[in-house]
C-alpha cells in the first residue's frame, strides 16, 4: 500500500495546534516588513549604481603581466 | 616514431628530464638547463620528497595543438607539436604497475596529477591538474574537480583545479584564467564546455579592435564579455566603487559559495604598470585563534549599523577573517598562498607588492539573479528587523554562501544535528536551483563548526519586495517562513538546537 512519508503539513498542524504558529499579520509586523521593503530598494539602487560603474570602467583595465 | 617512458624519483629528474628537453624541443644543453631551472624546479621544490615521476614522449596535448595550428604552424620556426608529459606518483612505480592487473587500482590511489610541456621555451609548462596533496604544504581548502588521464596506456583519475603558464603569444594571463575557468567547470558540469585559445580569441573577435595574436592581454570588460559567451552570468565588481571592507568581504563570501574568481590585480594606482589575472579559488582553513581574534564588522549600512547599534549587540561576520586565498597564478606554480590585501606576496618583488586587487569577476550561474552584495544585506535586515530575540551585548556570527538547492538538501538529508521537525519541514519545502544560505552562530560554537540559526534565500529571485526569495529564517527558539498562497509571513515556535554547519563548498572551514 502506498504511503505518504512528506511530513511538513503534519509538522505545521500539530504546531498549529499547539499554539505554536501564527500569521505576521500584526500592526508592528506589517510596519517591519514595509521597513525592509524600502530599505532593500534602496540597496538595491545603491548596488546597480555601482554594478554599473564597474562595467563603464571595465575596458580601463588591461591585464598582460 | 617511438613512445619514450622514463620513470624518475624527484630528486633525479633534472638529470632525466634536461636531455629529454634538448632532445625533443630541439635546444641547446644551456638553454634547457635553464628552462628546467627557472620553469620547472620552482614547481618541484613544493612536492613532497616521495613523489616518483612518468616522463612520456610524444603527447598530443589538446589545447597546444589549438595554438599550434591556429598560430605557431603559421610562422616559418620550426615549431615541435608534440608535448612532453609528466605524470606524478606518491611512491616509487614501476613498469608492472602498469601492467599487472593487481597492481593497477593501488597505483591509481597513488596518482597525483600531471603536467605537459609544450615546446614553447621558455614557459613550457602546459595544461596540468595536480592534486594538492602532491604539496607538501597543503593546509588548504579549495574548489577541485575530477579530471581523467592516461600513463603508460592506463586511465588515472586526479582532482585538482587546472593550471598552465602563459605560452605569452596566443594566451596572455588573461586567457589562461577564462581557459582555467572553462576547464573546471566544463568538467564538473555538463552546461559547460572546455574554451581552447582558439575559441577564446573567436569569442573576443567582436570585442577587440586590435589584431588579438599575438596577444597583448586583455582588459576587464573583454573577460568578463568571454566568460558570458561561455555561458555564465557574469557579474563584475570594482574596488573604487564599493567601500573596501565591503569589497574584500564579497570576494570572501564568493569564495565560500566554492565559485573560481577571476581576480584583476594592478599596481595602477600606485604608478605602477603591471597588470594581471589571476584565479582565487579557495582559502586557509579557518582556525580558533582567528575567530577568537575576529573584530566586530565594520558594517557600512547606515541603517544596518543604527540597528546593530540600537539593539546593542556584536555582529561577526565570517568574511572579516583574514585568512590566506589560494591563488592560482600562471607566473607561478599553482595553489600559491597570499591575502587578499597583498594578493602577489609570492613574487617577493617590489613593484608587485604594490598590486592590489581592483577587479573581480564571478563566473555565475546565469540564473542566480540575486548576487551577493544585495543577499548579505537582505539577510542582515531579516535578522535585525524581524522578531527573533537577540539579548543585548549578545555577539552573533554570520556565515553566508551560495549553494545548489539540491546539495543542501543532501546534506540535510542525512545531517542529524538539525531539530527532526525543522529538518522534516525544510526539507518538504522546495528548493531553488542556487539558494543563500546564512548559518547564525556564536564564536565558542563556531570553533566547533556549529550554528544555531538559518536564513535561506532563492537566489534565482532578484525582486525583493514582500519576502518573495525568503525560504526560511530561523535562530533560536523561532522560524519564520513565507506561507505560500499569501506571501504573509507565519512565525513557528521551534527550537533550532545546534547544528553542523555546511562545508561541502569547499570540503571544509
Amino acid at each position: 500500500m502506498a504511503i505518504t512519508i512528506s511530513k511538513k503539513a503534519e509538522i505545521l498542524e500539530r504546531l498549529n495546534a499547539e499554539g505554536r504558529v501564527r500569521t505576521m499579520d500584526s500592526v508592528e509586523a506589517i510596519a517591519n516588513r514595509e521597513e525592509i521593503n524600502n530599505q532593500i530598494v534602496k540597496v538595491i539602487k545603491d548596488y546597480q549604481h555601482k554594478a554599473n560603474i564597474s562595467q563603464i570602467k571595465a575596458s580601463e583595465f588591461i591585464f598582460t603581466a | 616514431m617511438t613512445c619514450i617512458t622514463i620513470v624518475c624519483s624527484l630528486h633525479e629528474i633534472r638529470d632525466q628530464l634536461i636531455p629529454v628537453l634538448q632532445q625533443k624541443f630541439l635546444v641547446s644543453r644551456a638553454i634547457a638547463e635553464s628552462t628546467f631551472d627557472d620553469g620547472l624546479a620552482p614547481h618541484f621544490i613544493r612536492f613532497k620528497n616521495s613523489v616518483h615521476i612518468v616522463i612520456e614522449h610524444p603527447y598530443v596535448d589538446r589545447v597546444y595543438r589549438d595554438s599550434f595550428y591556429s598560430y605557431f604552424s603559421t610562422k616559418m620556426g620550426d615549431y615541435k607539436k608534440d608535448c612532453i608529459r609528466l605524470s606524478f606518483f606518491e611512491g616509487s612505480v614501476n613498469g608492472d604497475d602498469f601492467r599487472d592487473k593487481s597492481k593497477i587500482s593501488a597505483t591509481a590511489l597513488r596518482y597525483l596529477g600531471f603536467m605537459v610541456l609544450r615546446p614553447t621555451i621558455p614557459s613550457v609548462v602546459g595544461r596540468s591538474v595536480i592534486s594538492p596533496a602532491i604539496l607538501r604544504q597543503n593546509d588548504f581548502i579549495s574548489v577541485s574537480s575530477s579530471f581523467h588521464a592516461t600513463v603508460r596506456g592506463v586511465k588515472f583519475q586526479v582532482v585538482g583545479f587546472p593550471y598552465s603558464s602563459q605560452d605569452a603569444e596566443t594566451i596572455s594571463c588573461a586567457e589562461t584564467s577564462i581557459w582555467a575557468i572553462m576547464e573546471y567547470f566544463s568538467s564538473k558540469y555538463s552546461d559547460y564546455r572546455p574554451a581552447l585559445p582558439s575559441a577564446i580569441i573567436k569569442a573576443l573577435q567582436s570585442r577587440s579592435n586590435d589584431r588579438q595574436i599575438p596577444s597583448t592581454g586583455l582588459n576587464a570588460e573583454q573577460v568578463g564579455f568571454a566568460l558570458r559567451e561561455f555561458g555564465f552570468g557574469t557579474k563584475t565588481y570594482l574596488r573604487k566603487q564599493f567601500h573596501t571592507p565591503d569589497f574584500i568581504r564579497l570576494i570572501s563570501c564568493y569564495i565560500e559559495s566554492g565559485l573560481p574568481l577571476e581576480i584583476l590585480i594592478d599596481n595602477f594606482s600606485k604608478g605602477g604598470s603591471i597588470g594581471h589575472a589571476v584565479l582565487a579559488i579557495g582559502r586557509t582553513k579557518t582556525t580558533s585563534i582567528q575567530i577568537d581574534k575576529l573584530n566586530v564588522t565594520n558594517e557600512t549600512d547606515f541603517s544596518i549599523a543604527a540597528l546593530i547599534k540600537a539593539k546593542s549587540i556584536y555582529l561577526y561576520d565570517n568574511d572579516d577573517i583574514a585568512r590566506d586565498i589560494v591563488f592560482i597564478d600562471d607566473n607561478h606554480p599553482p595553489y600559491q598562498l597570499a591575502p587578499i590585501n597583498n594578493p602577489a606576496r609570492h613574487y617577493n618583488n617590489a613593484d608587485w607588492s604594490l598590486c592590489e586587487v581592483s577587479y573581480f569577476i564571478v563566473p555565475l550561474y546565469p540564473k542566480i539573479y540575486l548576487e551577493a552584495f544585495v543577499a548579505k544585506n537582505y539577510i542582515k535586515n531579516l535578522l535585525l528587523r524581524e522578531n527573533f530575540i537577540i539579548p543585548i551585548h549578545t555577539e552573533v556570527f554570520i556565515r553566508i554562501f551560495l549553494t545548489s538547492g539540491r546539495s543542501y538538501k543532501d546534506y540535510l538529508a542525512s545531517e542529524e544535528s538539525f531539530d527532526i521537525d525543522v529538518k522534516e519541514f525544510i526539507m518538504d519545502t522546495p528548493m531553488a536551483k542556487f539558494i543563500w544560505i546564512c548559518e547564525v552562530s556564536n564564536k565558542p560554537l563556531m570553533k566547533q563548526g556549529k550554528a544555531i540559526g538559518l536564513f535561506i534565500l532563492d537566489a534565482t529571485e532578484p525582486n525583493l519586495q514582500n519576502y518573495n526569495p525568503l525560504i526560511f529564517a530561523g535562530y533560536l527558539d523561532r522560524f519564520y517562513y513565507p506561507d505560500p498562497n499569501t506571501r504573509e509571513l507565519k512565525e513557528v515556535l521551534v527550537n533550532l538546537g545546534i547544528f553542523s554547519i555546511y562545508t561541502n563548498n569547499l570540503k571544509g572551514f
